[in-house]
Parts: C-alpha cells; sequence; structure tokens
C-alpha cells in the first residue's frame, strides 16, 4: 500500500504567477512523457518482472514518480491560484480555464487527456525495461523544451530537479537490464 | 565529467553482445551532503550531469 | 486536554525533505546493488538521522505521518499549510 508524508520531495516554489508557464509545464502532469504516465506504467509492471532486483527498482521509482507528479501538481498550482479571471483570458490557460478553472487537471500542454495509451506494460521484461529507458530519455528531453522556455528562477531549479531524477533513473534501469541479461543466460 | 567515468571497463566490454543495450553499473565512490544532494537532484557526484541551455537546435 | 500550538517549521522540515532524499538515493541504489556494505552503512546512518528528526517535527510542530502513535489534541493532521501551499523561500 502507499502512505503520504506530509511534505515534498523538493521545496517547489514559484517567484512570480505565469498561467502562460502553467499551460506548458502541464505536459508534466498528465502529457505522454509526464509524471503520472511514468508512475503508471512501472506499477504496472512490477507484478510480472522475474528477478526481485527489477521488482523493487520499479516500486521505488514508481512511488518516487507519484512524488514528482505532486512536484508538478504544486508548480501548476502556485502559477494560477489567486489570478484573476480577466488576466487568465489573456493567457494559454484560458482554455483549461474554461473547461476546469483553476483546478490541476492530468492532461498534456494542448488540453488533450491523460491517458494510459501513453504507456507499455509487457509481460517481457527487456520489451519493459527498454521502453522504461526510453521514457526517461524522453522526460528529460521535455524538461530541457521547457528549462528553454522558463526564466522564473525557482521554477528552473524544480524544473533540473526533475531532469536530474530522469538521469538516475535511467542508470538503475539500465543496471536492471543487465541483471536481466544475467538472469537470461542462467535460465534461458 | 572524466574520461575514466565514461569508459567501459575490459571486463564490460568482454562480455557486451549485438543487440543488447548496456549501462556501466556505478560503483560508489562518495556522496555529496544530504542538502547538497537534494539541491542537485542526486546523492552521487557522478550521475550530477546539468543541462546547457542553448546547445539545442543545431542540425 | 492541554492544546499544543503547532506550526509549521520550514528550516527543519527543509532539514527532513533532504535526508528523505539521501534515502530515495540510497534505496534506488540498494535495489540493484544489494550487497553494497558502504551504501547501506550510509543509507542506515542517513535514515537513523532522519527519524530522530521526523520525530522531533512530529512532537513539536505537527503530523507528517497520519499513524504517529503520540498525535496531539486536537487532531492536528489537517492542519494547513498543505506541502504545495508552502513558500520554501521565506
Amino acid at each position: 500500500m502507499w502512505e503520504y508524508k506530509k511534505f515534498l520531495e523538493f521545496p517547489a516554489d514559484v517567484r512570480r504567477k505565469d498561467p502562460d508557464l502553467a499551460a506548458l509545464i502541464a505536459t508534466q502532469f498528465g502529457g505522454p512523457d509526464g509524471e503520472l504516465s511514468a508512475s503508471l506504467r512501472y506499477l504496472s509492471q512490477m507484478y510480472t518482472m522475474p528477478i526481485p532486483e527489477a521488482k523493487a527498482t520499479l516500486n521505488s521509482i514508481g512511488t518516487e514518480e507519484l512524488a514528482h507528479f505532486e512536484i508538478i501538481g504544486t508548480l501548476l498550482y502556485k502559477l494560477v491560484s489567486g489570478v484573476p479571471a480577466d488576466v487568465i483570458k489573456q493567457t494559454r490557460f484560458a482554455p483549461h480555464y474554461a473547461k476546469w478553472g483553476r483546478a490541476n487537471f492530468p492532461e498534456d500542454s494542448s488540453g488533450n487527456p491523460f491517458t494510459s495509451a501513453f504507456f507499455a506494460s509487457h509481460e517481457d521484461p527487456i520489451a519493459s525495461i527498454t521502453e522504461n529507458m526510453a521514457a526517461e530519455q524522453k522526460a528529460r528531453a521535455v524538461y530541457e523544451y521547457l528549462l528553454d522556455m522558463t526564466e522564473d528562477p525557482a521554477v528552473i531549479d524544480t524544473l533540473a530537479f526533475l531532469r536530474e531524477r530522469e538521469i538516475v533513473h535511467f542508470q538503475r534501469f539500465g543496471e536492471v537490464l543487465d541483471l536481466l541479461y544475467d538472469y537470461q543466460e542462467k535460465y534461458p | 565529467m572524466s574520461e575514466e567515468t565514461l569508459r567501459i571497463p575490459e571486463t564490460e566490454r568482454n562480455r557486451m553482445r549485438l543487440a543488447h543495450a548496456y549501462v556501466p553499473f556505478q560503483t560508489f565512490k562518495n556522496a555529496f551532503p544530504p542538502e547538497e544532494a537534494l539541491r542537485r537532484g542526486t546523492l552521487f557526484p557522478e550521475l550530477y550531469m546539468p543541462y546547457r541551455p542553448g546547445t539545442r537546435g543545431n542540425y | 486536554m492541554a492544546r499544543k500550538d503547532y506550526r509549521l517549521n520550514l528550516p527543519l522540515l527543509m532539514d527532513i525533505m533532504a535526508h528523505n532524499f539521501v534515502n530515495v538515493e540510497t534505496v534506488l541504489y540498494l535495489n540493484t546493488h544489494p550487497d553494497c556494505q558502504e551504501v547501506l552503512d550510509l543509507h542506515n546512518r542517513n535514515a537513523e538521522r532522519y527519524h530522530r528528526l521526523i520525530d522531533e517535527y512530529q512532537r513539536n510542530h505537527g503530523l507528517l505521518y497520519s499513524n504517529y502513535p503520540d498525535a496531539g489534541y486536537p487532531w492536528n493532521w489537517i492542519d494547513e499549510p498543505w506541502p504545495w501551499e508552502i513558500n520554501y523561500r521565506s
């Protein structure tokens, strides 16, 4: 089961309200390479992994991705909370406001809702772990695109943290892949 | 990042097969203090690989 | 029952977040390196410090886990600020 700790993994802050930036960052809340997609991918795949290291890694990283979902949710909340509707009306956040107001909703930066069609969960462990390594690289790239479009130093710190986590996760999945090769050689 | 951290050791290369993806196993060297680890996004100096903006779009 | 004035202690909370993060990292490392005594020792040392900080926080500043065995009266798990409401740069 899961238990909530009443603090964030990283102290996510913003220097100023910015609904335009929120509309872009939303893609890491509910987009194809976003944190919800990452979390559900790993937490779906873990059951059928043949070795304990793979089960543990998927469980731990899937759990951490939920904490990242909360960090992105915090950025979105802080970027738009209290901004008047007539200001929002002038921004790319206006279509979101028309549907949901200022509430967070898992969607990409164009407003397409989250779907599990964003990811795969294969019984073949090599297929799944290789998918995950690609997923970490895609998320790293998206954080770089977002960093290219962000000037707020507090948001930059948070996006840079999340980007670095993708690199560490890639390393761990790479190690799991190696352990799976060893396992398959022993038990072909 | 030093040359040493990038190179794959001889023993690793010998067991590598075609059509397989490999990431070298990390060996622990040292750790950042807790506050610095959180700020950088990793506990491990050898995995700290920050983004350099403006390096994209050259093709 | 005596009421206690629990309130946010940001420096202590940030220290907890830093030690929690070390735990995130040592766990991921140990999952693929279960035989690494050195990181296991680092993990245990850090976890001990983490639990001492958590205990100090929950005794004086409010719950961080809803199952803390000595929760004060009245029930303060519901107290604001929630993590997304805190200004970490103040």
